[in-house]
Protein backbone atom coordinates (compact mmCIF):
# COMPACT_ATOMS: atom_id res chain seq x y z
CA UNK A 1 0.00 0.00 0.00
CA UNK A 2 3.01 2.99 -0.73
CA UNK A 3 3.08 5.52 -2.81
CA UNK A 4 6.13 4.64 -5.46
CA UNK A 5 8.43 7.86 -6.57
CA UNK A 6 7.85 9.44 -9.33
CA UNK A 7 3.94 9.73 -8.69
CA UNK A 8 3.74 12.75 -6.26
CA UNK A 9 3.73 16.19 -6.71
CA UNK A 10 6.34 17.93 -5.57
CA UNK A 11 4.67 19.79 -2.93
CA UNK A 12 3.31 16.91 -1.27
CA UNK A 13 6.51 15.15 -1.09
CA UNK A 14 8.15 18.14 1.07
CA UNK A 15 4.83 18.36 2.61
CA UNK A 16 5.01 14.49 3.70
CA UNK A 17 8.99 14.69 5.13
CA UNK A 18 7.85 17.94 7.12
CA UNK A 19 5.39 16.36 8.80
CA UNK A 20 7.09 13.02 9.03
CA UNK A 21 10.20 15.04 10.76
CA UNK A 22 7.48 16.18 13.38
CA UNK A 23 5.94 12.49 14.49
CA UNK A 24 9.94 11.16 14.19
CA UNK A 25 10.87 14.51 16.87
CA UNK A 26 8.07 13.73 18.79
CA UNK A 27 8.81 10.26 19.28
CA UNK A 28 12.32 10.83 19.57
CA UNK A 29 11.44 12.85 22.79
CA UNK A 30 10.11 10.10 24.45
CA UNK A 31 12.74 7.53 23.34
CA UNK A 32 15.09 5.95 26.42
CA UNK A 33 18.41 3.94 26.02
CA UNK A 34 16.51 0.91 26.27
CA UNK A 35 13.82 1.50 24.19
CA UNK A 36 16.22 1.85 21.13
CA UNK A 37 16.95 -1.77 21.07
CA UNK A 38 13.19 -2.91 21.63
CA UNK A 39 12.30 -0.32 18.57
CA UNK A 40 14.64 -2.00 16.67
CA UNK A 41 14.30 -5.59 16.90
CA UNK A 42 10.41 -4.96 17.38
CA UNK A 43 10.82 -3.16 14.18
CA UNK A 44 12.93 -5.59 12.34
CA UNK A 45 9.84 -8.44 13.28
CA UNK A 46 6.80 -6.78 11.94
CA UNK A 47 9.17 -6.08 8.85
CA UNK A 48 9.57 -9.47 8.28
CA UNK A 49 6.02 -10.48 9.05
CA UNK A 50 4.53 -8.00 6.49
CA UNK A 51 6.50 -10.24 4.18
CA UNK A 52 3.91 -12.98 4.34
CA UNK A 53 1.26 -13.22 1.62
CA UNK A 54 -2.09 -14.29 2.39
CA UNK A 55 -3.89 -16.08 -0.67
CA UNK A 56 -6.98 -14.09 -0.80
CA UNK A 57 -9.01 -16.11 -4.04
CA UNK A 58 -6.70 -15.39 -6.74
CA UNK A 59 -4.64 -12.60 -5.29
CA UNK A 60 -2.69 -12.25 -2.37
CA UNK A 61 -2.40 -9.63 0.25
CA UNK A 62 0.86 -8.82 1.70
CA UNK A 63 -0.25 -7.51 6.00
CA UNK A 64 0.95 -3.87 6.59
CA UNK A 65 0.15 -4.60 10.57
CA UNK A 66 0.43 -0.77 10.98
CA UNK A 67 -2.52 -1.44 13.89
CA UNK A 68 -0.40 -3.44 16.09
CA UNK A 69 2.52 -2.23 15.46
CA UNK A 70 0.51 1.43 17.00
CA UNK A 71 -0.47 -1.07 19.88
CA UNK A 72 2.90 -2.71 20.28
CA UNK A 73 5.19 0.56 20.62
CA UNK A 74 2.31 3.07 20.64
CA UNK A 75 4.20 6.86 20.55
CA UNK A 76 7.00 5.14 19.08
CA UNK A 77 5.66 3.21 16.18
CA UNK A 78 6.30 6.23 13.74
CA UNK A 79 10.06 5.32 14.30
CA UNK A 80 9.75 1.75 13.95
CA UNK A 81 7.36 2.73 10.61
CA UNK A 82 9.83 4.90 9.20
CA UNK A 83 12.44 2.75 9.54
CA UNK A 84 10.32 -0.72 7.72
CA UNK A 85 9.53 1.80 4.79
CA UNK A 86 12.97 2.91 4.26
CA UNK A 87 14.34 -0.83 4.30
CA UNK A 88 11.29 -1.62 1.76
CA UNK A 89 12.36 1.44 -0.14
CA UNK A 90 15.96 0.70 -0.85
CA UNK A 91 16.11 -3.46 -0.35
CA UNK A 92 12.55 -4.47 -2.38
CA UNK A 93 11.54 -0.55 -4.13
CA UNK A 94 8.09 -0.79 -2.22
CA UNK A 95 7.58 2.73 -2.28
CA UNK A 96 10.66 5.09 -2.49
CA UNK A 97 13.37 6.87 -0.76
CA UNK A 98 11.35 10.44 -2.65
CA UNK A 99 7.84 9.44 -0.99
CA UNK A 100 9.24 8.09 2.23
CA UNK A 101 8.19 10.97 4.09
CA UNK A 102 4.53 10.45 2.63
CA UNK A 103 4.36 6.97 3.25
CA UNK A 104 5.36 7.47 6.58
CA UNK A 105 2.89 9.73 8.14
CA UNK A 106 -0.02 7.40 6.00
CA UNK A 107 1.29 4.94 8.21
CA UNK A 108 2.00 6.43 10.95
CA UNK A 109 -0.75 8.41 11.79
CA UNK A 110 -3.40 5.52 11.89
CA UNK A 111 -0.91 3.59 13.64
CA UNK A 112 -1.38 6.45 16.56
CA UNK A 113 -4.99 6.93 16.73
CA UNK A 114 -5.52 3.44 16.68
CA UNK A 115 -3.25 3.15 19.82
CA UNK A 116 -4.89 6.32 21.52
CA UNK A 117 -8.29 4.68 21.17
CA UNK A 118 -6.73 0.88 22.42
CA UNK A 119 -5.01 2.30 25.15
CA UNK A 120 -9.19 3.91 26.46
CA UNK A 121 -10.67 0.68 25.90
CA UNK A 122 -8.24 -0.92 27.61
CA UNK A 123 -8.51 1.06 30.71
CA UNK A 124 -12.52 0.25 30.79
CA UNK A 125 -12.66 -3.38 29.46
CA UNK A 126 -10.52 -6.23 30.50
CA UNK A 127 -12.14 -9.09 28.54
CA UNK A 128 -9.60 -10.74 25.92
CA UNK A 129 -12.35 -11.48 23.39
CA UNK A 130 -14.25 -8.02 23.26
CA UNK A 131 -10.47 -6.65 23.18
CA UNK A 132 -9.33 -8.40 20.88
CA UNK A 133 -12.32 -7.64 18.58
CA UNK A 134 -12.28 -4.08 19.05
CA UNK A 135 -8.01 -3.93 18.05
CA UNK A 136 -9.79 -6.38 14.85
CA UNK A 137 -11.91 -3.63 14.31
CA UNK A 138 -9.68 -0.41 14.85
CA UNK A 139 -6.78 -2.36 12.88
CA UNK A 140 -9.33 -2.43 9.74
CA UNK A 141 -10.18 0.99 10.36
CA UNK A 142 -6.71 2.10 10.12
CA UNK A 143 -6.08 0.50 6.60
CA UNK A 144 -9.04 2.46 5.61
CA UNK A 145 -7.99 5.53 7.03
CA UNK A 146 -5.12 4.92 4.97
CA UNK A 147 -6.29 4.16 1.84
CA UNK A 148 -8.21 7.08 2.38
CA UNK A 149 -5.59 9.53 2.19
CA UNK A 150 -3.80 7.55 -0.18
CA UNK A 151 -7.11 8.27 -2.72
CA UNK A 152 -7.38 11.90 -1.63
CA UNK A 153 -3.42 12.57 -2.41
CA UNK A 154 -3.45 10.49 -5.62
CA UNK A 155 -7.15 12.38 -6.20
CA UNK A 156 -5.50 15.69 -6.04
CA UNK A 157 -1.80 15.01 -7.14
CA UNK A 158 -3.86 15.45 -10.98
CA UNK A 159 -6.69 14.64 -12.95
CA UNK A 160 -4.53 11.69 -15.10
CA UNK A 161 -4.24 9.59 -11.76
CA UNK A 162 -8.17 8.95 -10.62
CA UNK A 163 -8.66 6.23 -12.31
CA UNK A 164 -5.10 4.44 -10.94
CA UNK A 165 -6.71 5.45 -7.45
CA UNK A 166 -9.64 4.32 -7.79
CA UNK A 167 -8.10 0.57 -8.72
CA UNK A 168 -5.97 1.10 -5.69
CA UNK A 169 -8.33 1.50 -3.01
CA UNK A 170 -10.48 -1.36 -4.81
CA UNK A 171 -7.27 -3.38 -4.86
CA UNK A 172 -6.20 -2.69 -0.80
CA UNK A 173 -9.62 -2.69 0.24
CA UNK A 174 -9.33 -6.50 0.95
CA UNK A 175 -6.26 -5.65 2.99
CA UNK A 176 -8.55 -3.59 5.92
CA UNK A 177 -10.40 -7.32 6.35
CA UNK A 178 -7.40 -9.66 6.29
CA UNK A 179 -5.48 -7.23 8.38
CA UNK A 180 -8.65 -6.79 10.80
CA UNK A 181 -8.89 -10.69 11.30
CA UNK A 182 -4.98 -11.24 11.44
CA UNK A 183 -4.94 -8.49 14.54
CA UNK A 184 -8.02 -9.99 16.08
CA UNK A 185 -6.01 -13.65 16.32
CA UNK A 186 -3.10 -11.59 17.52
CA UNK A 187 -3.73 -9.69 19.87
CA UNK A 188 -6.24 -12.22 21.86
CA UNK A 189 -2.94 -14.94 21.64
CA UNK A 190 -0.43 -11.69 23.26
CA UNK A 191 -3.62 -11.29 25.42
CA UNK A 192 -3.31 -14.49 26.70
CA UNK A 193 0.62 -15.25 26.35
CA UNK A 194 2.59 -12.14 26.76
CA UNK A 195 0.45 -9.14 28.10
CA UNK A 196 3.82 -7.04 28.83
CA UNK A 197 4.57 -6.53 25.01
CA UNK A 198 0.91 -4.17 24.32
CA UNK A 199 2.15 -0.48 25.22
CA UNK A 200 -1.31 -0.09 26.89
CA UNK A 201 -0.97 -3.17 29.78
CA UNK A 202 2.62 -1.81 30.14
CA UNK A 203 0.95 2.50 30.87
CA UNK A 204 -1.57 0.81 33.68
CA UNK B 1 18.18 -8.58 -0.70
CA UNK B 2 21.18 -7.40 1.01
CA UNK B 3 22.39 -4.00 0.24
CA UNK B 4 25.75 -3.93 0.23
CA UNK B 5 26.35 -7.02 -1.66
CA UNK B 6 29.09 -5.22 -4.19
CA UNK B 7 30.37 -2.61 -1.35
CA UNK B 8 33.98 -3.67 -1.87
CA UNK B 9 34.07 -3.34 -6.20
CA UNK B 10 36.45 -0.66 -6.96
CA UNK B 11 34.96 2.32 -9.22
CA UNK B 12 34.77 5.68 -9.22
CA UNK B 13 31.05 5.80 -7.29
CA UNK B 14 32.59 3.37 -4.86
CA UNK B 15 35.63 5.52 -4.07
CA UNK B 16 33.52 8.47 -3.76
CA UNK B 17 33.55 9.76 -0.32
CA UNK B 18 30.64 8.70 1.53
CA UNK B 19 29.23 12.59 3.02
CA UNK B 20 29.59 14.23 -0.69
CA UNK B 21 28.16 10.65 -2.33
CA UNK B 22 25.15 10.68 -0.30
CA UNK B 23 24.65 14.36 -0.48
CA UNK B 24 24.77 14.51 -3.81
CA UNK B 25 22.58 11.35 -4.82
CA UNK B 26 19.24 12.42 -2.12
CA UNK B 27 19.69 15.89 -3.93
CA UNK B 28 19.53 13.68 -7.50
CA UNK B 29 16.60 11.61 -6.03
CA UNK B 30 14.72 14.84 -4.83
CA UNK B 31 15.31 16.83 -8.05
CA UNK B 32 14.20 14.08 -10.23
CA UNK B 33 11.12 13.53 -8.12
CA UNK B 34 10.44 16.60 -9.75
CA UNK B 35 10.95 16.90 -13.48
CA UNK B 36 8.41 17.21 -15.86
CA UNK B 37 10.23 18.69 -19.36
CA UNK B 38 10.80 16.17 -21.86
CA UNK B 39 14.57 17.30 -21.66
CA UNK B 40 14.81 17.08 -17.77
CA UNK B 41 13.63 13.52 -18.16
CA UNK B 42 16.25 12.56 -21.09
CA UNK B 43 19.14 14.28 -18.90
CA UNK B 44 18.03 12.12 -15.61
CA UNK B 45 17.41 8.61 -17.88
CA UNK B 46 21.60 9.36 -19.42
CA UNK B 47 22.87 10.20 -15.76
CA UNK B 48 21.08 7.27 -14.01
CA UNK B 49 21.92 4.88 -16.64
CA UNK B 50 25.57 6.56 -16.35
CA UNK B 51 25.84 6.08 -12.43
CA UNK B 52 24.87 2.10 -13.49
CA UNK B 53 27.78 2.16 -15.66
CA UNK B 54 30.15 3.86 -12.79
CA UNK B 55 29.40 2.11 -10.20
CA UNK B 56 30.13 -1.64 -11.87
CA UNK B 57 27.62 -3.14 -10.38
CA UNK B 58 26.54 -6.44 -11.84
CA UNK B 59 23.63 -5.96 -14.44
CA UNK B 60 21.93 -8.87 -13.54
CA UNK B 61 21.56 -7.94 -9.85
CA UNK B 62 20.40 -4.34 -10.89
CA UNK B 63 17.87 -5.75 -13.17
CA UNK B 64 16.66 -8.31 -10.88
CA UNK B 65 16.46 -5.17 -8.41
CA UNK B 66 13.86 -3.46 -10.75
CA UNK B 67 11.67 -5.90 -11.20
CA UNK B 68 8.90 -4.86 -8.45
CA UNK B 69 9.00 -1.41 -10.31
CA UNK B 70 8.29 -3.07 -13.49
CA UNK B 71 5.70 -4.65 -12.13
CA UNK B 72 4.12 -1.59 -10.84
CA UNK B 73 4.21 0.44 -13.88
CA UNK B 74 2.99 -2.97 -16.38
CA UNK B 75 -0.28 -2.41 -14.07
CA UNK B 76 -0.32 1.31 -14.00
CA UNK B 77 0.52 2.47 -17.05
CA UNK B 78 -2.46 1.13 -19.04
CA UNK B 79 -4.48 2.24 -16.51
CA UNK B 80 -3.36 5.84 -16.27
CA UNK B 81 -3.62 5.74 -20.24
CA UNK B 82 -6.82 3.86 -20.46
CA UNK B 83 -8.55 6.50 -17.60
CA UNK B 84 -7.18 9.71 -17.48
CA UNK B 85 -9.39 11.73 -19.74
CA UNK B 86 -8.62 14.37 -22.59
CA UNK B 87 -7.82 13.88 -25.81
CA UNK B 88 -8.55 10.90 -27.38
CA UNK B 89 -5.67 9.65 -29.78
CA UNK B 90 -6.70 5.47 -29.76
CA UNK B 91 -10.22 4.48 -29.80
CA UNK B 92 -11.24 0.71 -29.87
CA UNK B 93 -15.14 -0.14 -29.05
CA UNK B 94 -15.71 1.49 -25.41
CA UNK B 95 -11.67 1.64 -24.97
CA UNK B 96 -10.37 5.00 -25.30
CA UNK B 97 -6.74 5.53 -24.72
CA UNK B 98 -5.98 9.22 -23.83
CA UNK B 99 -2.26 11.24 -24.64
CA UNK B 100 -2.35 12.83 -21.30
CA UNK B 101 -2.68 9.52 -20.04
CA UNK B 102 -0.15 8.28 -22.07
CA UNK B 103 2.17 11.12 -21.42
CA UNK B 104 1.90 10.91 -17.62
CA UNK B 105 2.73 7.17 -17.64
CA UNK B 106 5.54 8.02 -19.43
CA UNK B 107 7.13 10.62 -16.87
CA UNK B 108 6.11 9.00 -14.09
CA UNK B 109 7.63 5.41 -15.11
CA UNK B 110 10.59 7.74 -16.40
CA UNK B 111 11.03 9.39 -12.70
CA UNK B 112 10.72 6.14 -10.94
CA UNK B 113 13.17 4.15 -13.11
CA UNK B 114 15.83 7.02 -12.65
CA UNK B 115 15.04 7.15 -8.73
CA UNK B 116 15.15 3.53 -8.78
CA UNK B 117 18.26 3.17 -10.38
CA UNK B 118 19.92 5.95 -8.09
CA UNK B 119 19.03 4.07 -4.99
CA UNK B 120 20.21 0.93 -6.38
CA UNK B 121 23.70 2.32 -6.79
CA UNK B 122 23.50 4.26 -3.45
CA UNK B 123 23.06 1.09 -1.24
CA UNK B 124 24.72 -0.96 -3.52
CA UNK B 125 28.14 0.88 -3.44
CA UNK B 126 27.98 1.59 0.39
CA UNK B 127 27.93 0.14 3.45
CA UNK B 128 24.96 0.82 5.34
CA UNK B 129 26.93 1.68 8.67
CA UNK B 130 29.21 4.20 6.45
CA UNK B 131 25.89 5.69 4.81
CA UNK B 132 24.52 5.99 8.32
CA UNK B 133 27.79 8.05 9.52
CA UNK B 134 27.70 10.05 6.52
CA UNK B 135 24.34 11.10 7.82
CA UNK B 136 24.64 11.78 11.63
CA UNK B 137 27.39 14.34 9.68
CA UNK B 138 24.49 16.34 8.20
CA UNK B 139 22.94 16.18 11.55
CA UNK B 140 20.31 13.06 11.42
CA UNK B 141 19.97 12.19 14.84
CA UNK B 142 22.13 8.87 16.31
CA UNK B 143 19.08 7.11 18.15
CA UNK B 144 17.88 7.08 14.49
CA UNK B 145 21.12 6.41 12.80
CA UNK B 146 21.16 3.55 15.59
CA UNK B 147 17.32 2.01 15.01
CA UNK B 148 18.27 1.51 11.52
CA UNK B 149 21.43 -0.32 11.70
CA UNK B 150 20.28 -2.28 14.39
CA UNK B 151 16.94 -3.46 12.47
CA UNK B 152 18.64 -3.98 9.45
CA UNK B 153 20.95 -6.26 11.38
CA UNK B 154 17.81 -8.26 12.74
CA UNK B 155 15.81 -8.47 9.39
CA UNK B 156 18.11 -10.99 8.56
CA UNK B 157 18.27 -12.68 11.70
CA UNK B 158 14.06 -12.71 11.79
CA UNK B 159 13.76 -13.94 7.61
CA UNK B 160 15.71 -17.29 9.28
CA UNK B 161 13.43 -17.21 12.51
CA UNK B 162 9.87 -17.28 10.08
CA UNK B 163 11.42 -19.86 7.48
CA UNK B 164 12.53 -22.58 10.33
CA UNK B 165 9.33 -21.92 12.15
CA UNK B 166 6.94 -22.06 8.96
CA UNK B 167 9.23 -25.67 7.71
CA UNK B 168 8.53 -26.34 11.39
CA UNK B 169 4.69 -25.84 11.24
CA UNK B 170 4.12 -27.35 7.91
CA UNK B 171 6.21 -30.77 8.75
CA UNK B 172 3.93 -30.97 11.89
CA UNK B 173 1.06 -30.87 9.29
CA UNK B 174 -0.42 -27.30 8.93
CA UNK B 175 -1.67 -25.74 6.18
CA UNK B 176 -0.12 -22.25 6.17
CA UNK B 177 -0.99 -18.71 4.12
CA UNK B 178 -3.66 -20.67 2.46
CA UNK B 179 -6.37 -17.98 2.42
CA UNK B 180 -8.26 -17.12 5.57
CA UNK B 181 -9.35 -20.71 6.24
CA UNK B 182 -5.77 -20.96 7.67
CA UNK B 183 -5.23 -18.12 8.79
CA UNK B 184 -5.20 -18.58 12.49
CA UNK B 185 -2.25 -20.79 11.92
CA UNK B 186 -0.17 -18.39 10.09
CA UNK B 187 -1.25 -15.73 12.64
CA UNK B 188 0.15 -18.05 15.32
CA UNK B 189 3.32 -18.36 13.76
CA UNK B 190 4.10 -14.56 13.36
CA UNK B 191 3.27 -13.69 16.94
CA UNK B 192 5.78 -16.51 18.27
CA UNK B 193 8.38 -14.86 16.46
CA UNK B 194 6.99 -11.09 17.87
CA UNK B 195 6.69 -12.80 21.52
CA UNK B 196 10.49 -14.10 20.71
CA UNK B 197 11.78 -10.30 19.74
CA UNK B 198 10.15 -8.74 22.47
CA UNK B 199 11.94 -11.09 24.67
CA UNK B 200 15.18 -10.94 22.59
CA UNK B 201 14.92 -7.14 22.51
CA UNK B 202 15.62 -6.93 26.18
CA UNK B 203 18.19 -9.20 26.29
CA UNK B 204 19.88 -7.68 23.37
CA UNK B 205 19.66 -3.88 25.32
CA UNK B 206 21.36 -5.71 28.40
CA UNK B 207 24.22 -6.88 26.13
CA UNK B 208 24.52 -3.81 24.41
CA UNK B 209 24.75 -2.06 27.89
CA UNK B 210 27.40 -4.41 29.10
CA UNK B 211 29.52 -3.38 25.86
CA UNK B 212 28.80 0.07 26.16
CA UNK B 213 26.44 1.14 23.97
CA UNK B 214 25.10 4.56 25.39
CA UNK B 215 22.13 5.41 22.84
CA UNK B 216 24.37 5.42 19.57
CA UNK B 217 26.72 3.11 17.83
CA UNK B 218 30.37 3.96 16.71
CA UNK B 219 32.00 2.51 13.75
CA UNK B 220 35.75 3.28 12.77
CA UNK B 221 36.81 4.28 9.98
CA UNK B 222 37.12 8.05 9.23
CA UNK B 223 35.81 10.14 5.57
CA UNK B 224 38.35 11.99 3.91
CA UNK B 225 37.67 14.27 0.68
CA UNK B 226 39.82 13.63 -2.19
CA UNK B 227 40.07 16.45 -5.27
CA UNK B 228 38.17 14.26 -7.34
CA UNK B 229 34.93 13.63 -4.87
CA UNK B 230 34.83 17.46 -4.93
CA UNK B 231 34.81 17.41 -9.13
CA UNK B 232 32.08 14.57 -9.40
CA UNK B 233 29.30 16.27 -6.80
CA UNK B 234 30.37 19.68 -8.53
CA UNK B 235 29.33 17.98 -12.31
CA UNK B 236 26.19 17.14 -10.30
CA UNK B 237 25.84 20.20 -9.24
CA UNK B 238 25.77 22.01 -12.20
CA UNK B 239 23.52 19.27 -13.82
CA UNK B 240 20.47 19.93 -10.54
CA UNK B 241 21.31 23.55 -11.83
CA UNK B 242 20.59 22.59 -15.55
CA UNK B 243 17.50 20.67 -15.02
CA UNK B 244 16.47 23.42 -12.56
CA UNK B 245 16.96 26.10 -14.92
CA UNK B 246 14.79 23.81 -17.91
CA UNK B 247 12.02 22.78 -15.63
CA UNK B 248 11.93 27.17 -14.65
CA UNK B 249 11.82 28.07 -18.05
Amino acid sequence: MHISDGILDPKICIGGYVLAACLVGAALKKVKQEDITKISVIGAAFFVSSLIHFKVGFSSVHLTLIGLVGMVLGIHSSLAIITGLFFQAVMFHHGGLSTLGVNSVLFSVPALIVYGIFNFVYKKLKKVSLLSIIAGILSGMAIVLSLICVMVILYFSGEELRGFAYLFSISNGILALVEGIVTAIAIMQILKIKPQMLQSYRHN
Amino acid sequence: MDLDNYSNIKSPIHSWDARLKCFTFFGYILISAFVDNFYSLTIITVVSTLLVFFGRLPLKSVIKSLKPLLLLLIIMFPVISLTSGGEVIYSYGVIDVYRNGIITASVISIRAFSIVLATIVLFGSTRLNIIMKALEFFKIPPTISAIFLFTYRYIFLYIENLNKLLTAAKLRGYRLLHGIKHIKNTVSILVTLLIRSYEQSERVFYAMRLRGFSGSLRSIGSFSIEWLDVVKTGIFIIIFAVIIWIELL
